[in-house]
């Protein structure tokens, strides 16, 4: 990996570590600071009740980044379980397939709602909703790459040279997919987060009294017109930074991953 | 011993590719086999290993789970045999441990090992795979046309070498190759692909 590209990651980590150190009791209401723009005592402004928006959004970007992780990681692990599966039958594979095209035929977010409802919405149900919602469409391209995979002479070779279905996943298989996986983690990740301001949004996700971005943003929409640009501005503008910053540490890592090893200067001893 | 039995493998219902072939090979023997092209060669081929399974007939020797098929096949483009994105070292690893006898003996270089297939040529990633294959200890080789992409000098190399220890491991060794003289040399025993399957 070049030098510059542990940059995004440094700062994507501080930004998170940062955000995990502000302590909660400190967003409390005054009154007599409503409605303040953005100034040296307070860097984001302050909304309708007083509160301070810098710490309201940092701590509304821990847990959008803890639930966008969280998912992404997730939904990518089931999406290569459930195409390994489908690798290794005949019927297993029309079952996933089946199970795919029924996820993709519904709109992400009422499979979502009716996941996060019927398990009574909060953290738990918003991520098991997520998680539920965003491993159809990877689970397709994965299945199409083993497919590929299963046809070339090595893998072959690997059965007859005694090596099991699982040896074969961890050393033929997930390596090959990893690209894959990563891209699919990328594209996960700004999803799950913006989803999870949604059904917030909506009312089945997480509780208001909860710094999400996506609540910021909604509770925000109400004041727009009255002029407080600052309630949608900056957490929409971090937001953006930090969706910018993961997708430039994802790039950056792919392309690692998928290097072409055949014109590195050879043979350290 | 190796025995195929019957062995039919038609292309679709009509055509058969080949019918009722019958072939057999002991340990130690090295039996030559020649055909023109299209003839199925390549399919008899690994049907023997267990790579293809036949429309009608059986091949007495099976893989059994968990364990290394006792007839293993080389094939005869190297650079799709090997996973590209290994080092040589895993490429060999994968059979077994490397067996310093075998490693020596046909050439395989230390510096090699850190290498990926790509940094090899078509002749030295052709030896691995001859290596990697010895590194099970099969019963029955296979080499299906396994030197035809290299120069006289390469192929005279490896077919010592290789001929050695299969005379001394009492390895039943099938060539398959369209080069007569190449099997004069090698071979006890010629057949040619017509006169086992039987079709005139």
């Amino acid at each position: 990996m070049k030098k510059w590209t542990y940059l995004p990651v440094i700062l994507l980590v501080l930004l998170y570590v940062i955000s995990m150190l502000i302590d909660p009791d400190k967003i409390s209401i005054q009154l007599e600071e409503r409605n303040l723009p953005p100034g040296f005592s307070h860097l984001f402004g302050t909304d309708w009740l007083g509160r301070d928006m810098f710490l309201r959004t940092m701590k509304g970007i821990e847990l959008s980044i803890t639930v966008g992780l969280l998912t992404a990681v997730l939904s990518t692990i089931v999406s290569f379980l459930a195409a390994m599966l489908a690798s290794m039958h005949k019927w297993l594979d029309r079952l996933i397939s089946w199970l795919t095209d029924l996820f993709l035929s519904l709109p992400h977010l009422v499979t979502l709602i009716l996941i996060s409802f019927t398990l009574g919405g909060g953290f738990k149900g918003v991520v098991i909703g997520l998680v539920l919602t965003h491993w159809p469409s990877l689970t397709r391209v994965l299945r199409a790459e083993i497919l590929q995979l299963k046809e070339t002479k090595y893998v072959k070779i690997s059965e007859k040279l005694g090596k099991g279905f699982w040896w074969q996943a961890r050393h033929h298989y997930l390596p090959h997919l990893l690209p894959q996986m990563l891209v699919g983690f990328t594209l996960i990740f700004p999803h799950a987060i913006l989803h999870e301001a949604s059904i917030t949004f909506l009312g089945f996700g997480l509780s208001p009294e909860q710094p999400a971005i996506g609540i910021i943003l909604s509770e925000a929409m109400q004041y727009l017109s009255t002029g407080f640009w600052w309630l949608a501005f900056f957490p929409g503008l971090i937001l953006l930074i930090i969706i910018l910053l993961f997708q430039i540490c994802a790039k950056a890592w792919k392309s690692y991953l998928e290097k072409d090893f055949s014109h590195e200067n050879i043979v350290r001893d | 011993m190796l025995t195929a039995k019957n062995i039919s493998y038609y292309v679709d219902k009509s055509t058969p590719l080949f019918r009722n072939l019958e072939f057999s090979i002991n340990k130690g023997e090295i039996i030559g086999l020649m055909g023109r092209s299209g003839a199925g060669k390549t399919t008899f081929a690994k049907i023997l290993a267990g790579y293809d399974v036949p429309d009608e007939g059986e091949v007495s020797i099976k893989q059994k789970k968990g364990e290394p098929h006792p007839v293993q096949l080389i094939w005869q483009h190297p650079e799709q045999a090997v996973n590209p994105k290994w080092r040589i070292e895993k490429v060999l690893r994968e059979a077994g441990e490397p067996d310093s006898e075998i490693v020596e003996l046909f050439g395989i270089e230390k510096e090699w090992l850190k290498r990926f297939p790509l940094q090899l040529s078509g002749g030295e990633l052709q030896r691995v795979c001859i290596a990697r294959c010895l590194l099970t200890n099969p019963n029955y080789i296979i080499a299906d046309e396994m030197t035809t992409m290299l120069d006289p000098i390469s192929q005279a190399a490896i077919w010592k070498a290789f001929i050695k220890i299969a005379k001394q491991r009492k390895i039943g060794l099938l060539v398959i190759s369209h080069d007569r003289h190449l099997l004069e040399r090698l071979c006890g025993k010629i057949l040619t692909f017509d006169q086992i399957s039987q079709l005139k």
